[in-house]
């Protein structure tokens, strides 16, 4: 019997390893990661400025469609060089604040950025999402200079996604509105009351009124001042009927003190300001807390408070003070008139 | 038995006969002589019917029609037309209609792409999730419904500034796919944005200064003219404008005093100063939205503060977008007077493709 012997092995080795090679490069690229182009979407590039010729940052907010994305750039592209605008090389890059104000994820990653010709590249991403919506702040005041007005496309790449959007440039300035206003000075003033009742006067005790109050509101940078003065021929509480004048007491200039029982007298008295503004005050003779007690009035204007700064609904609470002896004429007519007034300082 | 079956099973001379052969119920619409024929053999991955002899699927044309002879090609289903249009500035996808031609309602239809108008390269397909592909597939056959119908429907993931050409063909089972009807075209446009302001008491490239006059103590003023805002974009997702301050309120450099800006009721607060959206608008699409705190009414006012903020916006595509936004003001009475009183707003717009 005859051996068979099979004279191709050797060729159909060599064939069939030929094979395989040719099949491996065919299907080997298909066996490793194979990763398709995207399109990322609802990407837009927000220019902090628009005024064409100015230098600004700008924010990027963009969603993905594949993942894997450990870079990301923003081309401008040769159109924005060629009508004057241009890439920092320099860039500051920060993802802080942008997730907040946009609802996006902030960039993942130690970014950093840099420009190169038209384009922004932001490196050092930590791999992104796929179908993931990401912001980014280029910070630096002076990322990029406008171009001239006009519409422009950048395209956005991040790995292997990719997409163009259009951006606005205006004329010089005419992203920004002036507004101008002026305030003009005020001052006002006003008398809670214009009459102070004090009944019928008695030997038992002197009498006080009830508060009057004398209010100012004034925009004055210096602050304000109130004054007051009897302005009568005969200052004091006077009765025509019995031609008698309670004087006042203590006299016009004099310190504050008050009326006792029994003794003639009569007096204005304030207490401490109050209101939403009232600044730093500084008072007349006529402050006290004491009951009855204030300073006497004549012809001239005798400062009740002096006070810093503008005011805003600021009262000063005034009272007026009588009191009689056993001497004191009777009589139903007794009578006085103060003056207040007030100024701003301005 | 069907008519079909009917059909493919009688096996008669070339020759037209003067009257259809007919029954009751079925007529021969075509029928062919010939010394023998298969009706529908099959192998797992196609089928064959035939006449021996008889040329079937050479096409004669003129500019207008083709014909080709045979009678397989009479039980083709009736050449589809499709139309397409961008009816709204579309940048990236186009709209397009099919004409069924009365076809049956389970009939179905591909769509062939191209670039070029004679269809010679760049050929897709209209894929059944509407994005094009390379390659058509059974899936990629749909029924006139399912193609939008009488609606149509959008191809997308097209490329902006592109003319796309698009035909149809139909199919009702086996054997009767038709031929390519007749090609329609239309373009995209590029990725558009506009975007403007000025002083309502001009328009767009106009006056950019709006003025208070004189404030009144205690008392809210409104600015004499209203800041305008114009705004388009043919943007899938829409866009914004925003707005900051340079000093976060009124400044008087003189005075050494800011008129703050905060969101307020101004009849309520002691002082402030703020912008509220007097209007908002649009020719087609948006809306135009006005954007909390800005959309109040009377003496509600919205911050204008240092940090940008979103005044307006759109979440879709919107021509003609347009908005009135007014100042408010209201110095306190201790507000020092001063006639430098003055703050700079930038507007800016942006959007999302």
């Amino acid at each position: 019997m005859k051996k068979i012997r099979h004279p191709f092995n050797r060729w159909q080795s060599v064939s069939l390893l030929y094979v395989v090679v040719l099949l491996a490069q065919v299907f080997v690229p298909f066996l490793l990661s194979h990763v398709s182009a995207g399109t990322l979407t609802s990407t837009y590039v927000r220019l902090n400025r628009l005024s064409a010729g100015t230098t600004t940052s700008f924010r990027l907010v963009f969603t993905t469609a594949s993942a894997g994305a450990t870079s990301v750039s923003v081309n401008f592209t040769a159109g924005w060089a060629s009508a004057s605008g241009s890439v920092n090389a320099t860039q500051t890059v920060s993802s802080a604040s942008c997730a907040a104000d946009t609802g996006a994820t902030a960039l993942p990653g130690s970014i950093t950025a840099a420009g190169s010709s038209n384009t922004v590249t932001i490196s050092s991403v930590t791999a992104l999402s796929a179908s993931t919506s990401y912001c980014v702040d280029l910070t630096s005041a002076s990322a990029v200079t406008n171009a001239t007005a006009g519409q422009y496309l950048p395209v956005i790449t991040a790995g292997s996604d990719s997409t163009t959007v259009a951006i606005r440039t205006v004329g010089s300035n005419a992203d920004q509105i002036a507004v101008s206003a002026s305030v003009n000075p005020t001052f006002t003033f006003s008398l809670s009351a214009n009459s102070a009742a004090l009944g019928t006067l008695t030997t038992a005790n002197p009498v006080e009124s009830s508060a009057i109050n004398g209010t100012v509101s004034t925009n004055a940078p210096q602050g304000w001042q109130m004054w007051a003065a009897d302005l009568s021929g005969t200052p004091g509480l006077r009765s025509t009927t019995a031609s008698k004048t309670i004087a006042y007491s203590p006299a016009a200039g004099a310190a504050a003190s008050a009326l006792s029982t029994g003794n003639e007298g009569y007096n204005l008295g304030s207490r401490s300001v109050s209101g939403t503004t009232c600044g730093t005050p500084t008072y007349g003779n006529f402050n006290s807390g004491t009951q009855y007690s204030g300073s006497g009035l004549d012809g001239t204007l005798r400062s009740l408070v002096s006070v810093t700064g503008p005011a805003d609904t600021c009262a000063l609470a005034l009272r007026v003070n009588a009191s009689i002896s056993a001497t004191t004429p009777a009589a139903t007519d007794y009578a006085g008139t103060i003056t207040v007034v007030a100024a701003g300082r301005f | 038995m069907s008519g079909l079956a009917a059909i493919l099973i009688v096996l008669l001379s070339p020759l037209a006969l003067a009257a259809q052969p007919a029954t009751t119920n079925y007529q021969l619409n075509s029928f062919g002589f010939g010394s023998g024929g298969t009706a529908n053999s099959a192998t797992s991955n196609y089928s064959l019917e035939g006449i021996t002899g008889e040329v079937s699927g050479q096409t004669a044309n003129t500019s207008n029609y083709s014909s080709k002879p045979g009678f397989i090609e009479t039980q083709q289903a009736n050449v589809p037309k499709v139309t397409l249009t961008n009816p709204s500035s579309y940048y990236d996808k186009l709209k397009f209609v099919i004409d069924q031609q009365n076809n049956p309602t389970d009939a179905k239809y591909a769509l062939q792409v191209s670039t070029t108008s004679d269809f010679s390269s760049n050929i897709t397909y209209v894929k059944s999730d509407l994005t094009l592909g390379t390659s058509l597939t059974t899936a990629d056959y749909q029924t006139y419904n399912t193609w939008g119908g009488a609606s149509g429907s959008n191809m997308v993931g097209l490329a902006a500034n592109t003319t796309y050409y698009i035909r149809a063909k139909a199919t009702q089972g086996k054997f009767t796919e038709s031929g390519y009807g007749p090609a329609s075209t239309a373009a995209t446009v590029g990725q558009q944005i506009t975007f403007c302001t000025y002083s309502t008491s001009g328009s767009c490239g106009g006056s950019n200064s709006v003025t208070f006059g004189g404030l009144a103590a205690n008392t809210i003023t409104n600015s004499t003219t209203n800041i305008g805002v114009d705004f388009a974009t043919n943007a899938n997702s829409g866009g914004n404008v925003y707005v900051y301050s340079s000093n976060g309120g009124l400044h008087s450099t003189i005075a050494s005093f800011t008129l703050s800006s905060a969101t307020a009721d101004l009849a309520v607060v002691n002082s402030g100063f703020g912008a509220r959206i007097a209007s908002a608008s649009q020719s087609s699409g948006g809306p135009f939205n006005k954007l909390s705190p800005y959309n109040g009414s009377g003496n509600n006012v919205g911050s204008l503060s240092t940090s940008v903020n979103t005044i307006l916006n759109s979440t879709t595509p919107v021509t003609g977008g347009t908005a009135s936004i007014q100042l408010q003001a209201k110095p306190s009475n201790t507000t020092p007077a001063s006639g430098d009183y003055a703050d700079t707003l930038t507007l800016i717009a942006a959007a999302a493709f």
